[in-house]
Protein backbone atom coordinates (compact mmCIF):
# COMPACT_ATOMS: atom_id res chain seq x y z
CA UNK A 1 0.00 0.00 0.00
CA UNK A 2 0.96 3.30 -0.70
CA UNK A 3 0.38 7.00 0.76
CA UNK A 4 1.60 10.28 0.24
CA UNK A 5 3.21 12.13 3.28
CA UNK A 6 3.59 15.98 3.45
CA UNK A 7 6.31 17.21 5.55
CA UNK A 8 5.78 21.28 6.70
CA UNK A 9 7.97 23.49 8.32
CA UNK A 10 11.33 21.79 10.36
CA UNK A 11 9.72 18.64 9.22
CA UNK A 12 10.60 19.50 5.66
CA UNK A 13 13.96 21.02 6.58
CA UNK A 14 15.15 17.69 8.50
CA UNK A 15 14.00 15.36 5.60
CA UNK A 16 14.86 17.49 3.24
CA UNK A 17 11.98 17.24 0.89
CA UNK A 18 8.44 18.38 1.21
CA UNK A 19 6.36 15.44 -0.03
CA UNK A 20 7.42 11.15 -0.30
CA UNK A 21 5.51 8.32 -1.44
CA UNK A 22 6.01 5.39 1.13
CA UNK A 23 5.36 2.00 0.91
CA UNK A 24 3.29 0.79 3.90
CA UNK A 25 1.77 -3.11 5.20
CA UNK A 26 -1.37 -3.76 4.16
CA UNK A 27 -3.04 -2.77 7.71
CA UNK A 28 -0.66 -0.10 8.48
CA UNK A 29 -1.95 2.19 11.01
CA UNK A 30 -0.55 6.31 11.61
CA UNK A 31 2.03 5.39 14.77
CA UNK A 32 3.25 2.37 12.25
CA UNK A 33 3.59 5.23 9.57
CA UNK A 34 5.55 7.05 12.28
CA UNK A 35 7.92 5.04 13.34
CA UNK A 36 8.41 3.79 9.78
CA UNK A 37 9.85 7.41 9.10
CA UNK A 38 11.71 8.20 11.77
CA UNK A 39 13.67 4.85 11.01
CA UNK A 40 13.80 5.80 7.25
CA UNK A 41 14.98 9.74 8.21
CA UNK A 42 17.55 9.02 10.86
CA UNK A 43 19.17 12.08 12.32
CA UNK A 44 16.65 15.38 13.18
CA UNK A 45 13.29 13.94 12.13
CA UNK A 46 13.18 11.20 15.18
CA UNK A 47 13.80 14.33 17.20
CA UNK A 48 11.03 16.34 16.24
CA UNK A 49 8.57 12.80 15.75
CA UNK A 50 9.21 11.65 19.34
CA UNK A 51 10.24 12.76 22.74
CA UNK A 52 13.28 11.24 24.45
CA UNK A 53 11.06 8.32 25.98
CA UNK A 54 9.98 7.40 22.37
CA UNK A 55 6.35 9.38 23.16
CA UNK A 56 5.22 10.69 19.95
CA UNK A 57 5.79 14.71 20.68
CA UNK A 58 2.61 16.57 21.91
CA UNK A 59 2.84 19.59 19.72
CA UNK A 60 3.08 17.62 16.58
CA UNK A 61 -0.16 18.09 14.04
CA UNK A 62 -0.97 15.18 12.05
CA UNK A 63 -3.82 15.69 8.97
CA UNK A 64 -5.50 12.75 6.78
CA UNK A 65 -7.01 14.47 3.79
CA UNK A 66 -7.99 17.95 5.27
CA UNK A 67 -8.79 16.66 8.86
CA UNK A 68 -6.57 16.28 11.86
CA UNK A 69 -6.59 12.83 13.42
CA UNK A 70 -4.70 11.86 16.70
CA UNK A 71 -0.94 10.99 15.84
CA UNK A 72 -2.10 7.70 17.63
CA UNK A 73 -4.74 6.87 15.49
CA UNK A 74 -5.47 3.46 15.10
CA UNK A 75 -7.50 3.74 12.24
CA UNK A 76 -5.56 1.72 9.58
CA UNK A 77 -4.23 3.90 6.67
CA UNK A 78 -6.13 3.68 3.09
CA UNK A 79 -4.43 3.37 -0.32
CA UNK A 80 -3.73 6.94 -1.80
CA UNK A 81 -4.12 8.87 1.12
CA UNK A 82 -1.97 12.37 2.22
CA UNK A 83 -1.08 12.54 5.34
CA UNK A 84 0.61 15.83 6.32
CA UNK A 85 2.71 16.48 9.07
CA UNK A 86 3.35 19.36 10.78
CA UNK A 87 5.21 21.21 13.38
CA UNK A 88 4.01 24.47 14.88
CA UNK A 89 5.68 27.83 13.39
CA UNK A 90 6.15 31.30 14.97
CA UNK A 91 5.82 34.70 13.73
CA UNK A 92 7.51 36.95 11.63
CA UNK A 93 8.38 39.29 14.19
CA UNK A 94 12.03 40.58 14.54
CA UNK A 95 14.77 38.34 14.38
CA UNK A 96 13.67 35.77 16.32
CA UNK A 97 16.32 33.45 17.77
CA UNK A 98 15.07 30.08 19.63
CA UNK A 99 17.49 28.58 21.91
CA UNK A 100 18.15 25.10 20.49
CA UNK A 101 16.54 22.18 23.33
CA UNK B 1 -23.57 47.64 22.59
CA UNK B 2 -22.25 50.83 21.72
CA UNK B 3 -24.20 52.55 18.75
CA UNK B 4 -21.65 52.39 15.77
CA UNK B 5 -20.33 55.62 15.24
CA UNK B 6 -21.45 57.43 11.74
CA UNK B 7 -19.42 58.57 8.85
CA UNK B 8 -18.14 61.91 8.18
CA UNK B 9 -17.84 62.70 4.42
CA UNK B 10 -14.75 62.15 4.88
CA UNK B 11 -14.31 58.87 5.95
CA UNK B 12 -17.04 57.65 3.06
CA UNK B 13 -14.74 58.76 0.42
CA UNK B 14 -11.71 57.50 1.95
CA UNK B 15 -13.56 54.02 1.95
CA UNK B 16 -15.80 54.10 -1.43
CA UNK B 17 -14.10 51.65 -3.06
CA UNK B 18 -14.83 49.17 -0.90
CA UNK B 19 -18.42 50.43 0.82
CA UNK B 20 -20.12 48.72 -2.29
CA UNK B 21 -18.46 45.05 -1.18
CA UNK B 22 -21.17 42.89 -0.73
CA UNK B 23 -21.80 41.99 2.83
CA UNK B 24 -20.07 44.64 3.80
CA UNK B 25 -21.45 48.25 2.82
CA UNK B 26 -21.74 51.28 5.45
CA UNK B 27 -22.73 49.73 8.16
CA UNK B 28 -19.28 47.13 7.85
CA UNK B 29 -17.91 50.06 7.49
CA UNK B 30 -19.11 51.95 10.63
CA UNK B 31 -18.36 48.56 12.97
CA UNK B 32 -15.08 48.79 11.27
CA UNK B 33 -14.92 52.35 12.66
CA UNK B 34 -16.32 51.63 16.03
CA UNK B 35 -13.53 49.09 16.88
CA UNK B 36 -10.56 48.32 18.33
CA UNK B 37 -7.52 45.54 17.53
CA UNK B 38 -4.46 44.82 19.57
CA UNK B 39 -1.52 43.68 16.96
CA UNK B 40 1.05 42.03 19.00
CA UNK B 41 4.17 42.94 17.13
CA UNK B 42 4.64 44.75 13.97
CA UNK B 43 7.63 43.29 12.41
CA UNK B 44 7.32 41.45 8.92
CA UNK B 45 3.61 39.95 9.76
CA UNK B 46 2.10 42.86 11.97
CA UNK B 47 3.27 45.64 9.78
CA UNK B 48 1.13 44.12 7.20
CA UNK B 49 -1.64 43.68 9.67
CA UNK B 50 -1.42 47.36 10.77
CA UNK B 51 -1.49 48.79 7.34
CA UNK B 52 -4.72 46.88 5.89
CA UNK B 53 -6.53 47.54 9.05
CA UNK B 54 -5.89 51.30 8.75
CA UNK B 55 -6.10 51.90 5.30
CA UNK B 56 -9.79 49.98 5.74
CA UNK B 57 -10.71 52.45 8.10
CA UNK B 58 -10.12 51.13 11.42
CA UNK B 59 -10.93 52.76 14.51
CA UNK B 60 -7.91 52.37 16.84
CA UNK B 61 -4.80 50.37 16.70
CA UNK B 62 -2.91 49.29 19.61
CA UNK B 63 0.62 48.26 19.10
CA UNK B 64 2.79 46.07 20.98
CA UNK B 65 6.20 45.93 19.71
CA UNK B 66 9.56 46.32 21.51
CA UNK B 67 12.82 47.64 20.43
CA UNK B 68 15.01 49.78 17.91
CA UNK B 69 15.09 48.92 13.81
CA UNK B 70 18.07 47.03 12.66
CA UNK B 71 19.52 46.95 9.40
CA UNK B 72 18.68 43.25 8.59
CA UNK B 73 14.51 44.06 9.83
CA UNK B 74 13.94 45.52 6.48
CA UNK B 75 13.93 42.70 4.35
CA UNK B 76 10.48 42.20 5.96
CA UNK B 77 9.13 45.28 8.46
CA UNK B 78 7.28 47.80 5.91
CA UNK B 79 6.52 50.34 8.03
CA UNK B 80 9.95 50.82 9.35
CA UNK B 81 12.90 53.29 7.17
CA UNK B 82 15.92 52.96 6.47
CA UNK B 83 16.80 56.02 8.16
CA UNK B 84 14.80 54.41 11.00
CA UNK B 85 17.64 52.28 11.82
CA UNK B 86 18.35 52.69 15.65
CA UNK B 87 15.06 54.18 16.51
CA UNK B 88 11.94 52.57 18.44
CA UNK B 89 10.31 50.00 15.81
CA UNK B 90 6.75 51.06 17.05
CA UNK B 91 7.13 54.36 17.07
CA UNK B 92 7.79 54.36 13.24
CA UNK B 93 5.02 52.21 13.19
CA UNK B 94 2.87 54.64 14.23
CA UNK B 95 4.56 57.74 12.14
CA UNK B 96 4.03 55.73 9.08
CA UNK B 97 0.51 54.93 9.98
CA UNK B 98 -0.76 58.23 11.17
CA UNK B 99 1.10 59.95 8.01
CA UNK B 100 -1.11 57.23 5.73
CA UNK B 101 -4.80 57.77 7.59
CA UNK B 102 -4.92 60.77 10.01
CA UNK B 103 -8.08 59.51 11.51
CA UNK B 104 -6.57 56.66 13.03
CA UNK B 105 -6.25 56.46 16.78
CA UNK B 106 -3.16 54.95 17.54
CA UNK B 107 -1.67 53.21 21.08
CA UNK B 108 1.73 52.46 20.82
CA UNK B 109 3.48 50.12 23.78
CA UNK B 110 7.55 50.08 23.32
CA UNK B 111 7.21 46.41 24.44
CA UNK B 112 6.62 42.96 23.70
CA UNK B 113 3.76 41.06 25.00
CA UNK B 114 4.29 40.09 28.65
CA UNK B 115 3.21 38.80 31.78
CA UNK B 116 3.16 41.70 33.36
CA UNK B 117 1.17 43.85 30.33
CA UNK B 118 -1.34 41.38 28.30
CA UNK B 119 -3.92 41.69 30.47
CA UNK B 120 -4.07 45.12 30.33
CA UNK B 121 -3.43 45.16 26.97
CA UNK B 122 -5.72 42.73 25.72
CA UNK B 123 -8.84 44.38 27.76
CA UNK B 124 -8.16 47.72 25.66
CA UNK B 125 -9.72 46.07 22.61
CA UNK B 126 -12.33 44.22 20.97
CA UNK B 127 -9.79 41.63 18.95
CA UNK B 128 -6.52 40.71 19.05
CA UNK B 129 -4.15 39.60 15.86
CA UNK B 130 -1.27 37.69 17.36
CA UNK B 131 2.05 37.98 14.98
CA UNK B 132 4.70 37.57 17.72
CA UNK B 133 7.44 34.50 17.05
CA UNK B 134 8.19 33.49 20.28
CA UNK B 135 5.69 30.60 21.22
CA UNK B 136 5.95 31.75 25.29
CA UNK B 137 4.03 34.85 23.71
CA UNK B 138 1.72 33.51 21.66
CA UNK B 139 0.67 30.83 24.30
CA UNK B 140 0.63 33.66 26.83
CA UNK B 141 -1.30 35.97 24.15
CA UNK B 142 -4.23 32.92 23.68
CA UNK B 143 -4.18 32.26 27.70
CA UNK B 144 -5.57 36.09 28.05
CA UNK B 145 -7.82 36.33 24.99
CA UNK B 146 -9.22 32.78 26.04
CA UNK B 147 -9.78 34.29 29.79
CA UNK B 148 -11.40 37.68 28.05
CA UNK B 149 -13.25 35.77 25.85
CA UNK B 150 -11.40 37.83 22.95
CA UNK B 151 -11.33 36.61 19.38
CA UNK B 152 -7.96 35.81 18.28
CA UNK B 153 -6.25 35.59 15.70
CA UNK B 154 -2.90 33.71 15.11
CA UNK B 155 -1.23 34.24 12.00
CA UNK B 156 2.80 32.31 11.77
CA UNK B 157 5.26 31.52 9.13
CA UNK B 158 8.71 29.67 8.36
CA UNK B 159 10.41 30.22 5.46
CA UNK B 160 7.87 29.77 2.57
CA UNK B 161 5.24 28.67 4.49
CA UNK B 162 2.84 30.67 6.98
CA UNK B 163 -0.39 29.45 8.71
CA UNK B 164 -3.87 31.15 10.02
CA UNK B 165 -6.32 30.32 12.38
CA UNK B 166 -9.24 32.45 14.20
CA UNK B 167 -10.00 31.38 17.71
CA UNK B 168 -13.69 32.42 19.39
CA UNK B 169 -13.12 30.92 23.04
CA UNK B 170 -15.40 28.78 23.89
CA UNK B 171 -16.33 27.86 20.23
CA UNK B 172 -13.24 26.76 18.32
CA UNK B 173 -9.81 24.98 19.79
CA UNK B 174 -7.91 27.47 21.31
CA UNK B 175 -4.21 28.00 20.61
CA UNK B 176 -2.86 25.47 22.99
CA UNK B 177 -5.20 22.64 22.01
CA UNK B 178 -3.45 22.90 18.86
CA UNK B 179 0.09 23.23 20.32
CA UNK B 180 -0.02 22.48 24.03
CA UNK B 181 3.81 22.87 24.20
CA UNK B 182 6.39 24.91 22.15
CA UNK B 183 7.94 22.79 20.01
CA UNK B 184 10.87 21.18 19.28
CA UNK B 185 13.67 23.43 18.26
CA UNK B 186 16.65 22.33 16.39
CA UNK B 187 17.04 25.93 15.01
CA UNK B 188 18.86 29.03 16.04
CA UNK B 189 16.77 31.08 13.98
CA UNK B 190 14.26 30.32 11.64
CA UNK B 191 14.03 32.07 7.70
CA UNK B 192 11.61 34.43 6.97
CA UNK B 193 10.66 35.97 3.73
CA UNK B 194 9.34 39.53 3.36
CA UNK B 195 6.79 38.56 0.56
CA UNK B 196 5.69 35.15 2.91
CA UNK B 197 5.29 37.44 5.91
CA UNK B 198 3.15 40.33 4.18
CA UNK B 199 1.10 37.77 2.76
CA UNK B 200 -0.21 36.46 5.83
CA UNK B 201 -0.22 39.43 7.33
CA UNK B 202 -2.99 40.56 4.53
CA UNK B 203 -4.88 37.36 5.01
CA UNK B 204 -4.47 37.90 9.16
CA UNK B 205 -5.89 41.32 8.54
CA UNK B 206 -8.86 40.23 5.97
CA UNK B 207 -9.68 37.52 9.09
CA UNK B 208 -10.01 40.51 11.37
CA UNK B 209 -12.26 42.70 8.92
CA UNK B 210 -14.65 39.55 8.56
CA UNK B 211 -15.24 39.34 12.49
CA UNK B 212 -15.63 42.71 13.16
CA UNK B 213 -17.81 43.74 10.49
CA UNK B 214 -19.50 40.27 9.84
CA UNK B 215 -18.31 39.52 6.15
CA UNK B 216 -17.99 36.25 4.89
CA UNK B 217 -16.63 33.19 6.86
CA UNK B 218 -13.73 33.44 8.69
CA UNK B 219 -11.02 30.39 9.78
CA UNK B 220 -13.27 28.88 12.63
CA UNK B 221 -11.93 25.77 13.73
CA UNK B 222 -9.71 25.47 10.81
CA UNK B 223 -5.91 26.37 9.85
CA UNK B 224 -5.07 27.49 6.71
CA UNK B 225 -1.65 26.17 5.46
CA UNK B 226 0.19 27.93 2.73
CA UNK B 227 3.50 26.32 1.06
CA UNK B 228 4.43 29.31 -1.13
CA UNK B 229 7.84 27.13 -2.48
CA UNK B 230 4.73 24.90 -4.68
CA UNK B 231 2.06 27.71 -4.28
CA UNK B 232 -0.27 25.23 -2.24
CA UNK B 233 -3.58 26.35 0.03
CA UNK B 234 -4.84 23.74 2.30
CA UNK B 235 -7.97 24.81 4.93
CA UNK B 236 -7.90 21.80 7.49
CA UNK B 237 -10.10 21.54 10.63
CA UNK B 238 -9.05 21.26 13.97
CA UNK B 239 -9.89 19.68 16.73
CA UNK B 240 -10.17 20.83 20.70
CA UNK B 241 -8.31 19.26 23.05
CA UNK B 242 -10.87 17.72 25.77
CA UNK B 243 -8.00 18.34 28.45
CA UNK B 244 -6.44 21.75 27.35
CA UNK B 245 -5.45 23.23 30.20
CA UNK B 246 -6.64 26.58 28.71
CA UNK B 247 -9.91 26.31 27.38
CA UNK B 248 -11.50 23.39 28.95
CA UNK B 249 -13.39 25.07 31.43
CA UNK B 250 -14.83 27.40 29.25
CA UNK B 251 -16.42 24.05 27.13
CA UNK B 252 -17.99 22.70 29.90
CA UNK B 253 -19.08 26.48 30.96
CA UNK B 254 -20.62 26.75 27.54
CA UNK B 255 -22.02 23.20 27.82
CA UNK B 256 -23.09 24.08 30.73
CA UNK B 257 -25.10 27.00 29.88
CA UNK B 258 -26.74 25.31 26.57
CA UNK B 259 -28.61 22.11 28.25
ZN1 LIG C 1 -7.78 24.96 24.22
Amino acid sequence: MMVVVRYMAQLRLAVGTGSESVTLPEGAVLPDLLRQLGRAHPGLLPRLLFDARGELQPSLLVFVGDSQVSPSEPRPLREGEVITLLTPIAGGGHGAVTPAH
Amino acid sequence: MEPLPPLTEEERERSRWQLSVEGFGEEGQRRLRGASVLISRCGGVGSLVAYELAAAGIGRLVLAHGGNLRLNDLNRQLLMSHDGIGRSRVQQAAERLRAFNPTLTLETIDSNITEENVADLVGRVDLVVDCAPLFKERLLMNREAVQQRKPLVDCAMFELEAQLTTILPGRTPCLACLYPLPPVVWQREFPVFGAVAGMIGCMAAMEAIKLLSGLGNPLLGSLLLCDLRIMTFQRVTVHRRRDCPVCQTLWQKEAGTSS
